[in-house]
């Protein structure tokens, strides 16, 4: 995770007990969470300086400003995977249609989701 | 490949093959104790120490109880550690309290989830638990288990932890794992297990060293050891309660082995010549009389002048009243100029009133056999069977209870007589509609008989194990100063030969 480190990870989540467990997985591995809940604050980091080389979606509690917020992602060139609830096909597929690098159902291996981030930031899709 | 065959041990150069432990190498495991006196019986001992025990059973049986009471006989050396998985410190130290557990020397580490889990904060779906909360608990209880020392430690439930592992592969290792860090520390373990259709604990059962199944019965609850390595144990199913005592067991004793052979009868009497001439002298010692015969013909009275008549004779009896009131038993034979005061003055006489439900089977029993021990009692009185049956939360079990029982008092050198009441009023002779004449070496029966259209009291001896009696019918009555017995039936015009033969039921 050495190649990742100090490179901030956007947690676009809006359940807090999610945004806690990913924000420690996140953290555990050297990287650095920025946890945004709503479209306000997520164009507030983008306009900010921090450096982003990845973000996590959540599509749960959100409704369909979720769309709003992967579409700005997408336009700021943030490569991000959405966690969807198992058998949400129709997140499935907005998701992708909106930009998203995957879809992964819930709950997510931890290992597995922050050796993605990790590809994701060596992948150089980095703002 | 080379066999080492002629390897030497290097302490006595004999061939390391050949040398067998002696009596004086095996160590006798230490034992510790649960903190419930009947399961120690059962355990012969207590268990043994560094070792883990599971404790199943369904919800509200007493699980956690159990568990308390082993921590809670390390005293208050604050060597115990309460794990727990469910309820909070505080909820757990109270109930302790309602059943007269002392939890002052137990640490308590508590992973219950806090309100916050459901009111939003906490709740979470993104990871899997064992991914997120399988850390965080692993290094409480490493901290508490280092903070403590723990000799003791219960575990409320383990089936917690398989909720928290990736797969059945990590549960097994991870409880395989935690086990041995607890027992390699000096622990003995002791943990529960909710075991469902859907979630079975049959993996737990295997990883244990030993098993206190406790299982819902009809009126109260069973206690059955499934497991013990390295010891033996009573077998068998054993009554168990939980009330403000706390936990308590009843031992199903087994009768002990008869040891009374050569050992010559003492002759329990009467009082009253004409019945122990009937007797062929009085009821010996360590042999079970039934006493059987309809309502109200005299059955608890004559048993009662048996008893003050030994008790007198300096023998300690007992007469366990299941039936009538004992204030009214004392007065009927105080009317008949019987003194039973001055035999319960002097401790030589004891009576006591059982109480429908206040006892189960194997606690009556325990408690009868103690005060055989304590008092030395020689004769024991139980009335009725009939009384025993329905106060001791009758079950499948009772007539295997009584047997055992009366079985156990009588190889204790104890005479026993039993009361038994019959349907019948006149007509055959009936020992009981029970199938228990068997256990019986001697049975006296009362009868009424027609005679000149009114009805008389008859006696008999249908059996008699250890000597001649007679095998007449005698009239009799309850009159003042105790019995009465008068002419032969025979006498009164009754012909025993038609009808009125007396008959053991198969």
């Amino acid at each position: 995770m050495s190649a990742v480190s100090g490179k901030s990870i956007l947690l676009l989540v809006h359940n807090p007990g999610n945004a806690k467990v990913m924000e420690a997985a996140v953290t555990s591995a050297g990287m650095n969470a920025i946890h945004v809940d709503s479209a306000a604050t997520l164009t507030e980091v983008l306009c900010g300086t921090e450096s982003t080389m990845a973000a996590l979606v959540d599509v749960s509690g959100f409704g369909q400003d979720v769309w709003e917020l992967c579409s700005q992602l997408h336009k700021h060139r943030i490569p991000f995977v959405v966690l969807s609830p198992a058998r949400d096909e129709l997140a499935n597929g907005r998701s992708l249609e909106f930009g998203a690098a995957s879809v992964l159902h819930k709950p997510v291996a931890k290992a597995a989701l922050l050796k993605l981030l990790q590809t994701l930031g060596d992948s150089g899709h980095v703002q | 490949m080379v066999k080492n065959s002629g390897a030497k041990s290097s302490q006595t150069g004999e061939p390391a093959t050949s040398r067998r432990k002696s009596i004086s190498d095996i160590v006798v495991p230490e034992r510790v104790t649960t903190g419930t006196d009947g399961l120690d019986t059962i355990l012969r001992g207590g268990l043994l120490a560094r070792r883990r025990y599971l404790v199943r059973g369904g919800p509200g049986l007493g699980k956690t109880t159990l568990g308390l009471n082993f921590l809670a006989a390390n005293g208050a050396d604050d060597s115990s550690l309460f794990i727990g998985f469910q309820e909070p410190e505080d909820e757990l130290r109270a109930n302790a309290a309602t059943v007269g557990i002392n939890t002052d020397g137990i640490r308590f580490l508590s992973l219950a989830p806090t309100e916050e889990f459901f009111t939003g904060a906490e709740a979470y779906d993104v990871f899997a638990a064992s991914d997120v909360e399988q850390a965080p608990m692993i290094r409480a209880v490493v901290e508490a288990v280092e903070a403590t020392r723990p000799t003791r430690v219960f575990i409320d439930s383990l089936t917690q932890l398989r909720f928290i592992s990736a797969d059945l592969a990590q549960f097994r290792k991870q409880v395989l794992s935690f086990l041995s860090f607890l027992t390699d520390r000096g622990a003995t373990v002791l943990f529960t297990s909710e075991s469902t259709r859907e979630v079975p604990d049959d993996d737990l059962q295997f990883i244990c060293d030993g098993i206190i199944d406790l299982q819902r019965a009809q009126t109260s609850g069973n206690l059955t050891i499934t497991k013990f390595r390295g010891s033996g144990y009573l077998r068998g199913k054993h009554q168990f309660r939980v009330d403000g005592s706390g936990f308590e067991v009843f031992p199903h004793i087994l009768p002990p082995q008869s040891n009374r052979n050569g050992i010559k009868p003492v002759l329990l009497r009467s009082g009253n010549e004409g019945l122990d001439a009937m007797l062929g002298g009085g009821l010996e010692s360590g042999t079970v009389t039934l006493l059987t015969g309809p309502s109200g013909i005299g059955k608890s009275t004559l048993s009662g002048l048996f008893a003050v008549a030994n008790a007198r004779a300096g023998r300690p009896t007992a007469i366990y009243q299941f039936e009538e009131e004992l204030q009214g038993w004392i007065s009927r034979l105080t009317g008949l100029g019987v003194d039973v005061d001055t035999p319960v003055r002097e401790g030589l006489l004891v009576l006591e009133q059982v109480e429908p439900l206040r006892y189960m089977a194997d606690e009556f029993i325990n408690s009868v056999r103690r005060r055989i021990e304590e008092d030395k009692l020689e004769l024991v009185i139980i009335d009725s069977i009939t009384g025993f049956e329905l106060t001791l939360e009758g079950d499948q079990v009772l007539n295997h209870s009584l047997h055992a029982f009366i079985k156990t008092l009588s190889r204790l050198g104890v005479a026993v007589i039993l009361i038994n009441q019959n349907r019948a009023i006149t007509g055959d002779v009936q020992i009981s509609e029970r199938d228990i004449s068997y256990i019986a070496d001697n049975v006296i029966y009362l009868r009424y008989v027609q005679t000149n259209g009114g009805l008389d009291k008859v006696i008999g001896v249908l059996k008699k194990r250890l000597s001649d009696f007679d095998t007449r019918q005698h009239q009799f009555e309850i009159t003042q100063g105790g019995i009465r017995i008068g002419d032969l039936a025979s006498k009164l015009g009754i012909d025993v030969s038609v009808g009125q033969t007396p008959t053991v039921e198969q």
